[in-house]
């Protein structure tokens, strides 16, 4: 028990925390990772068939292991999302009432029921949730949050051209990264010297404890606001006028290694989604291989 | 010696350390004992990391003793249940740059925050804001100034208002002369004078600047990495500049004065701490020679 | 200053505010029946007003892909998960600040006899939206039931939005482009996310006119007295009774 837990609120910001290492998955280039992260949470959401984000899956996992950062990394990530998981893929099973128009009903009970479409649904969702999951994870555990801003800044840098400002983005990103422990202590301390003045943040919900917090709210946005005065005024003071002709200290270059890793994965992926739309319904006119 | 029972704020042996169980722990107090009377201004030196902050977040509340007991107003602060809102109200807490906090639209209306927390009727709050205005120094029509219109300055006053519109009977000052002006510093030892000449009030105050904490206090305690290394009088203080430097601690402008003369072979009395003191050592130098 | 430093600085620290409420959970208000009221898409609005839509939109961004982030690493219910689909958390996020900008723009120029009523026309558009999407994917025409509670949702709309513009004309005119702005870009946000969920099936159509009532409205109310107060006391607007309460 910490003696300052009603104020502290420094624990709970650990969220995908980035772990150095050796890997194969560290040394790759992290413009290489926000692809592959990218395109496995898309192909999982355009995905709609069983096998097809089965095969997703293994191939995250085979990624991981492949790369030596180790699949049980990987399962811990899915560990805090598995019981809300489960409680969704059973709603989605029995008590979403449109699966049930046009489907073959395999179980019924009230106001429950199983059909085909129903299953299908609940194991997609689950399916294409571990993949997200496990991508997003494999990604924020082996990339610092340095890498992960030059990389997206490279990435977006073509589309200068077309008036889409990349380097701006990239410092927006890293002004927010950058400004969440200053805004965690102001606010500890905000909270403190309410407190002093009799404030109370307590339970309580509904309009009482809307009342409770707008007052830190308010002087949270104000002391916000004047940093970035102050932020904006010495970036100006040093001659900082946006990212026409910076110069950057670290440039990544592409190596051989970042080319196979993405012609790999590439290739996998478009596997999986060619297979996902050829083995359909239309294709094969098999209902039952439809529910794979 | 006056009777411990006595002490509005009486600490003991109290320690704390941030993050503990962590392989971040760091202690911050290691045993710190201190207590406040009635109408005394107390003070606390230190270099930074020194824990005053800390500590001083243990006289109301805001932290609750890892180890050793905190009474303030003769109740217990360590355990749980102890009304802590009770106590805050008995214990103003002016933070540090509480100009930061101010965040209503008009002045008047932040410094009745406290009150109106309060639960005080319409009439109370206006009479206390009307008081906390007067202490500071301002006229009640302050009240209607939009707070983004003011100086640093005058936002800490009104700062400083809303705190004293609780009317506590010990005040906490955490570094209260920061970033001020030297006439700005001046009115804020007014403000702190005339919080003190209502009857049984206190001022724990912590800074570290030497020059202030010497003319205000009436007794100083030095705080070293958690510690009380050092407490007594500001004479008796000051007369240590060994231990101080030690610390990294200097002595205040005056008392620095007379010490070189010292050194320099110049036969004047130790102790003084102001300047108005400094200067009268130095005449006496001269009356004894004519 | 140089304005694109500015917007830049703004954007990434607003960015912040939506991400710290979020993941401290100081953002989420216990409502009724479990459910929770958020203010993170208050710096959106914040940053869309003062800086414009680009501004807004990125703000959105952060927000957006933050809530992506957390339903799929750090999950606090089953409502977050739904957040890992893209096009829940990113898309609904990236239109609030536009939006916002769009209708504060337009607030600035008009009238606020005329504004009190197109904030009520938003009110309705944003709520018959809703209800004839349900109506159509949902297909529950014969649910007396539902189009009663959806026909609520509306006139609470209307009323609420006009009520609470009022009592902003009563305060001061000058900050009635930013309550409208407030509430247009909180129920875009609101009506967007609720549609995506409703297209994706994870909530049936039926129970999303109920949520838009006893969420929505209470969050547009609050993010348009939050962001009138904010922009208010920082850019020292006086209200019209020019002094303070006490």
């Amino acid at each position: 028990m910490t003696a300052r837990s009603e104020f502290e609120f420094s624990v709970k910001l650990s969220i995908g925390q980035f772990v150095p290492g050796s890997s194969l998955l560290h040394m790759l280039d992290p413009r290489v990772k926000i692809v592959v992260c990218v395109m496995l949470i898309v192909s999982a959401v355009l995905v709609g068939r069983i096998f097809a984000v089965t095969l997703l899956f293994v191939l995250v996992v085979s990624v991981l292991v492949g790369t030596g950062v180790g699949a049980g990394l990987a399962f811990r990530a899915l560990r805090p999302v598995a019981p809300f998981l489960a409680v969704l893929a059973v709603i989605q099973m029995f008590a979403i009432p449109q699966l049930r128009e046009n489907a073959v009903i395999v179980w019924e009970w009230r106001f429950l029921h199983m059909t085909d479409r129903s299953i299908v649904s609940g194991v997609l969702l689950i399916g294409r949730f571990a993949v997200i999951v496990m991508a997003l994870h494999l990604f924020s555990v082996t990339t610092s949050t340095n890498q992960l801003i030059h990389g997206v800044e490279q990435l977006v840098r073509p589309l200068e051209k077309i008036g889409v400002p990349a380097h701006e983005l990239a410092m927006v990103v890293h002004i927010s990264l950058r400004f969440l422990p200053i805004l965690l202590f102001e606010t500890e301390k905000l909270m403190m010297a309410q407190a002093s003045r009799g404030a109370d943040f307590g339970k309580g919900r509904g309009v009482r404890r809307l009342r409770r917090l707008f007052p830190l709210f308010v002087p949270m946005f104000l002391i916000s606001l004047r940093h970035a005065e102050a932020i904006a005024e010495s970036m100006e003071s040093r001659c900082y006028t946006g990212g026409r002709g910076r110069t950057s200290r670290l440039r990544p270059r592409l190596k051989r290694a970042d080319y196979l890793a993405i012609g790999a994965f590439i290739a996998a992926d478009g596997a999986i989604l060619a297979a996902n739309y050829l083995f359909s319904e239309a294709v094969w006119g098999s209902r039952a291989l439809c529910i794979l | 010696m006056r009777n411990h029972k006595d002490a509005l704020l009486a600490i003991e042996g109290v320690y704390h350390s941030y993050l503990p169980g962590t392989p971040f722990e760091r202690r911050s107090l290691d045993g710190v004992d201190l207590s406040v009377y009635e109408k005394e201004t107390v003070g606390i030196i230190g270099p930074s990391g020194s824990g005053k902050t800390t500590l001083l977040f243990h006289c109301n509340g805001l932290l609750r003793p890892q180890r050793g007991t905190v009474r303030a107003f003769g109740i217990p602060i360590g355990e749980p249940g102890a009304e802590l809102r009770d106590i805050r109200r008995r214990v103003g807490c002016v933070f540090q740059s509480p100009e930061d906090q101010v965040f209503e639209r008009y002045v008047g209306d932040d410094i009745a925050f406290g009150p109106r927390n309060m639960g005080l009727a319409v009439e109370t709050v206006r009479e206390r804001v009307r008081g906390a205005l007067a202490t500071v120094g301002y006229p009640f029509s302050f009240k209607d100034r939009l707070t983004s219109r003011l100086s640093l300055g005058e936002k800490r006053r009104v700062a400083i208002a809303g705190v004293l519109a609780m009317d506590p009977r010990l005040l906490l000052l955490d570094e209260p002369t920061a970033g001020l002006d030297p006439e700005a510093r001046r009115d804020l030892f007014e403000i702190i004078d005339r919080f003190k000449r209502r009857s049984g009030r206190a001022v724990l105050m912590v800074s570290h600047r030497m020059e202030e904490i010497a003319e205000l206090s009436d007794r100083i305690y030095v705080l070293v990495r958690g510690r009380v290394v050092l407490q007594g009088t500001a004479r008796g203080v000051f007369s240590r500049p060994d231990l101080l430097s030690e610390n990294g601690l200097s002595l205040p402008a005056p008392a620095q004065t007379v010490r070189l003369l010292q050194e320099r072979g110049i036969p004047v009395r130790s102790g003084a701490c102001s300047v108005q003191e400094a200067a009268d050592t130095i005449e006496e130098l001269f009356r004894d020679r004519t | 200053m140089n304005e694109k430093v500015r917007k830049i600085v703004i954007a990434g620290v607003m960015g912040a505010i939506s991400v710290f409420l979020g993941a401290t959970h100081l953002g989420f208000i216990p409502w009724f029946a479990g459910a929770a009221l958020t203010v993170m898409h208050v710096p959106v609005i914040i940053g869309a007003v003062l800086e414009g839509p680009v501004v807004g939109a990125v703000i959105g961004l952060i927000f957006g892909a933050f809530s992506l982030i957390q339903g799929a690493i750090a999950p606090t219910g089953p409502a977050d998960v739904w957040f890992v689909n893209p096009l829940v958390s990113i898309l609904p996020r990236l239109c609030i600040g536009p939006v916002a900008w769009l209708v504060f723009r337009a607030g600035k120029k008009l009238k606020e006899g005329q504004l009190f009523i197109i904030s009520g026309f938003i009110g309705v558009a944003v709520n018959v939206f809703i209800w004839s999407l349900s109506q159509k994917l949902g297909g529950f025409e014969s649910d007396a039931v539902m189009v009663f509670t959806v026909g609520v949702s509306c006139v609470a709309a209307v009323t609420v939005s006009c009520l609470l513009l009022f009592w902003q004309y009563k305060k001061s005119s000058e900050l009635f482009p930013y309550a409208v702005s407030a509430i247009a870009g909180s129920m875009t946000n609101t009506a967007l996310v609720l549609s995506s969920l409703g297209a994706y099936k994870f909530i049936p159509w039926q129970l999303i006119g109920t949520i838009a009532l006893f969420n929505g409205l209470p969050e547009a109310v609050m993010a348009a007295i939050l962001t009138v107060v904010v922009v208010a006391t920082w850019s020292g607007i006086e209200s019209k009774r020019k002094g303070s309460s006490v």
